[in-house]
């Protein structure tokens, strides 16, 4: 088949060097159907022929496809709207066989243009109230778009707060303790590895307390530091938790500002004094707080990253 | 049916107007002026002994921080029980005097074993001008 037709280009490459015009009328006289072998390489060749020319130069001789559909579906389907069927034109040009094939397959259901619109505004309208809904819900203090930070009225907290949880103002154990002389110490004797302690700290800054609570079963980790300068203070409190964290951070009312850095979300609780920058890890809750300024304590909550 | 739309729109608008209003006028600011954050854990060890843990960090350096109460509570069917309550009298590692920040672990070996419990821990901080405290209820184990 291969030499037939390396043969067939050969012999009748003199037709790609006629014109479109001449083709046609050639094919308009060839032996259609081919009855021997020869014939239809010729008529083959013919075909090729006429599909380069028309495709370097496009003259309108192949009818388009979809048009064509159409008016096939007009004439002999007139039941079937068009829109329903456009997708299928492609397939039904190929051949008539394909054509059967596809008329055999169930039809699509045809869809008003008015229920398609009336859906749509539907589907429209539950977005934006979900949407609304998830808005509401953030500004109420559940982090929709966030991770698991939620907060109430007074309280922020990476896990639950229980309906009664409450604080008030203006109303007038036994775990192993060891003594360590700073922060980096105690990191490194019970392999806390995932922040180290602040390279930077204001001027004038030392540390004040240090506390270390640990418990093997179960597992618990409390690592305490204030740091101060004998006005001001910082501290650094990282808990351990299981299932979810359960710390609770004072703040005033309205939002947490949230600021996503290295791939880790940091939340930013704003209190009645001083603020706090939280953050959390698969094991541990991060809390720094003070009363110093904002951009103090993000430099801090940077060098323990350096 | 197309006359129903724009009430249907209206409603819906409605709804979503009251919705988003919700934070306009919910409570009141109720920071507090002496903790920046506190917690409270419960935990059961594998001899079935409770470890409860509470942590808070004041302001500043305050006269007492700690907690005035942790009360071990236990689910029945009409409701929490507590079963026992440490208090600074019985254990007085639950506060401390002129500190920043105060943690303290607590075991309690449970009456009942096979039931749940919770701690109910209030948290307590005073300085010069006044105290506050806040409840803090563990999760449950």
């Amino acid at each position: 088949m291969d030499e037939l037709k390396g043969f067939d280009n050969n012999q009748y490459a003199y037709l790609r060097q006629l014109s479109i015009g001449k083709l046609l009328e050639l094919l308009n006289i060839a032996p259609v159907p081919a009855s021997c072998p020869e014939d239809e390489a010729y008529v083959d060749a013919l075909e090729e022929a006429i599909i380069e020319k028309e495709n370097e130069n496009p003259t309108g001789f192949f009818p388009d496809v979809d048009q064509q559909w159409e008016q096939f579906v007009t004439q002999y389907l007139p039941e079937i709207e068009e829109a329903a069927l456009e997708p299928e034109g492609m397939e039904h040009a190929d051949s008539a066989q394909t054509n059967q094939q596809s008329l055999e397959v169930p039809q699509k259901r045809v869809v008003p243009f008015r229920r398609v619109w009336r859906t749509a505004l539907v589907a429209a309208a539950a977005i934006v109230c979900m949407f609304a809904i998830m808005v509401t819900a953030q500004a109420t203090g559940i982090d929709v778009f966030g991770a698991m930070a939620r907060w109430t009225e007074d309280v922020f907290s990476f896990g639950q707060i229980p309906s009664d949880s409450e604080v008030s103002d203006n109303l007038n154990g036994e775990a192993d303790r060891q003594e360590f002389s700073s922060l980096q110490e105690a990191f490194d004797a019970y392999g806390m590895t995932e922040v180290h302690e602040p390279t930077w700290l204001p001027d004038g800054y030392v540390l004040g307390e240090l506390d270390v609570t640990h418990l093997d079963d179960p597992f618990l980790r409390i690592f305490s530091a204030s740091y101060t300068d004998g006005e001001r203070s910082v501290g650094i409190s990282i808990m351990s938790y299981e299932e979810e964290p359960a710390s609770q951070v004072q703040k005033i009312s309205g939002s947490v500002k949230s600021v996503e850095k290295n791939g880790m979300m940091f939340y930013h609780v704003e209190n009645s004094v001083g603020r706090t920058i939280a953050w959390y890890s698969d094991q541990y809750e991060y809390y720094l707080s003070g009363d110093e300024g904002d951009d103090i304590l993000w430099e801090i909550v940077d060098s323990m990253f350096e | 049916m197309r006359k129903k739309w724009p009430v249907c729109a209206l409603l819906m608008v409605l709804c979503m107007v009251m919705l988003c209003r919700i934070p306009a006028y919910a409570a009141e600011a109720r920071a507090s002026d002496r903790i920046y954050h506190s917690t409270a854990t419960l935990s059961k060890a594998s001899n079935g002994d409770l470890s409860i843990c509470f942590s808070v960090r004041g302001t500043g350096k305050m006269n007492v921080i700690g907690a005035s109460s942790v009360a071990i509570q236990r689910s029945t069917i009409t409701g929490w029980v507590t079963e026992y309550t440490f208090t600074p009298s019985n254990a007085p590692t639950i506060q401390a005097e002129s500190k920043f920040q105060h943690s303290a672990v607590l075991t309690y070996s449970p009456l009942f074993t096979g039931k749940e419990y919770r701690a109910v821990v209030m948290i307590y901080v005073e300085d010069a001008t006044g105290t506050s405290t806040q409840q803090l209820i563990s999760r449950v184990a």
